[in-house]
């Protein structure tokens, strides 16, 4: 993670023509990716720009294809597995080669940067759904319910990936790498963690934000919906009521919302997600979809 | 472009035929009857897209075949809050397309094509807009461009050309190249915006923070 290409809120404003026309190198795109999802700040050049590249379509003269393509592509199509739509309460995420259920509790109870990676992931147990693998914490403790929800969040994240990029992780890479140190940090007593649980629009979202003492953190979110048309999520850090941005956030291909790099405002006590026009607001303009309370893990509760 | 060949990817099917989101929802469902018909309707544009891309009529059919694939892999997560049926399907051939193209270069990088083209990460703001638009129009708006922001464009949508690349083959520094996309892109937005006095700056947002489209032409 430390050679990544990181960006300024600038540079990363400077990409956003080339970053539409999908013309950056591969570490250009990654990095202009991260920037937006970690990024407090407003970038409504993405948008503004992005709007205009349909308009080229219009320039394409059309070309019939040859005759004997039709029957090449139904025939290819017709081998290849459908992706599971994002929505995990719609249909659940099945993971052909996802560990089963026992193995989130195994993830629990041993280091997760020992976690399964996703080429060890396809030889380990039976499909899951992410509400049964959910359902098996309720009642736990906070701290167990917080590691099983990371653990959770790994299997999404490495058996999402693993379906959908099968040999070639990319820049998805990235990403599992920043869910993999959240992951390892809610492991640290000296860590803060919040459970986030949605409500009303967001009622089947949920996630985790980790804050490891002396690192950024970073928040986790699973089953938002993707926001609206000129819509977006955004972050809140609250302290005693007090909202400070935490980030923008949308929800990526594999079904997670992820903001990293965080250092939360002093003294915050919730963090919160609320709907708001594309670029962010100054403060919520709305009530929360997601929230959830900061808390310090008890040692006990780790070793226990 | 005759109406006969845009009939290659219509917007609005005939009356009783299925629209293309509805199609991508049975193709979702598991349904590979709807890839034929959306085969149908896009082939022509996809296979131009994939051409004017590859330049290459081989590389072309294997672009279109392996774009249908990610049509039919990913028609699940498709949402039509976020773009119509007609860019998914184009910007997944135009993301097809560049891969193969990087492909084809020894010294660069492969973009992942399974990774979300970079304009379907973005809320489609502007349906209403590109809804109406024709290649008349655009084509008017692309020649109100400065020659060098039109080729920057060019060379960065339609050559698959990175900005590096694109400063290579035009012999021109890095952050000019981010300009003149940049503003060629604001303005071709000003441009194709309803109710926009093109000469005095209008309503469009285009501008904004920029000092200006109009100092950029030819200068960008």
């Amino acid at each position: 993670m430390s050679d990544r290409m990181r960006l300024t809120h600038a540079e990363a404003d400077e990409l956003a023509g080339l970053f539409v026309l999908d013309a950056l190198e591969v570490d250009e795109m990654d990095a202009v990716r991260e920037h937006l999802a970690t990024c407090g700040g407003p970038h409504p050049a993405f948008a503004e720009l992005g709007g205009v590249v349909p308009a080229l379509f219009e320039t394409i003269e059309p070309v019939d294809a040859p005759a004997d393509l039709r029957a090449r592509v139904l025939g290819a199509v017709a081998g290849v597995e459908q992706l599971p739509a994002l929505d995990s309460k719609a249909a659940p995420v099945m993971m052909r080669g996802a560990p089963g259920v026992g193995a989130v509790a195994g993830v629990s109870a041993a280091p997760a940067n020992r976690a399964p990676t996703s080429g060890r992931a396809a030889e380990l147990g039976a499909p899951i759904s992410i509400s049964a693998a959910r359902k098996r914490y309720m009642g736990r403790s906070p701290w167990q319910t917080a590691l099983a929800a990371a653990a959770v969040l790994l299997i999404v994240v490495l058996g999402g990936w693993n379906l959908i990029l099968q040999d070639r992780a990319g820049s998805a890479e990235n990403r599992v790498s920043i869910l993999r140190d959240a992951i390892a940090a809610s492991t640290d007593p000296s860590s803060q963690v919040a459970l986030l649980r949605g409500t009303g629009t967001a009622a089947g979202a949920s996630g985790l934000a980790v804050f490891p003492s002396g690192r950024p953190g970073t928040i986790v979110v699973e089953g938002l919906p993707p926001a609206a048309s000129g819509r977006t999520y955004q972050a809140w850090f609250l302290a005693n009521g007090t909202p400070v941005s935490a980030g923008l956030m949308s929800v990526g291909s594999d079904g997670l919302a992820v903001l990293s790099g965080l250092s939360p405002a002093s003294g915050t006590d919730t963090i919160a997600l609320t709907d708001e026009s594309a670029g962010g607001a100054q403060s919520p303009t709305g009530k929360p979809i997601v929230a959830g309370q900061v808390g310090h893990p008890t040692a006990s509760a780790v070793a226990g | 472009m005759s109406e006969a060949q845009t009939g290659a990817g219509p917007r609005q099917p005939a009356t009783l035929e299925p629209t293309d989101e509805a199609l991508l929802d049975q193709a979702a469902r598991g349904e590979s009857t709807a890839i034929g018909t959306l085969y149908d309707r896009y082939q022509g544009l996809m296979y131009g897209l994939a051409n004017r891309i590859t330049r290459d009529p081989a590389l072309a059919q294997d672009v279109v075949q392996d774009a249908f694939v990610g049509i039919w892999r990913n028609a699940a997560r498709y949402s039509s809050s976020r773009a119509t049926a007609r860019t998914w399907i184009l910007s997944i051939t135009h993301h097809r397309a560049v891969d193969a193209v990087r492909r084809r270069r020894p010294t660069s990088e492969i973009p992942d094509p399974e990774l979300a083209p970079a304009g379907l990460t973005l809320p489609d703001i502007w349906p209403e807009v590109v809804g109406r638009l024709d290649a008349a129009a655009v084509r008017t708006a692309l020649d109100e461009l400065s020659a060098v922001q039109r080729e920057a464009i060019e060379l960065a949508y339609f050559s698959g050309l990175t900005q590096q690349e694109i400063a290579e083959k035009t012999t021109t520094p890095l952050g000019t190249v981010k300009s003149r996309v940049r503003l060629g892109l604001l303005q071709l937005r000003r441009s194709l915006e309803p109710g926009v006095d093109r000469d005095g700056g209008g309503s469009g947002n285009g501008g904004e923070g920029f000092g200006g489209l109009g100092s950029a032409r030819g200068g960008a």
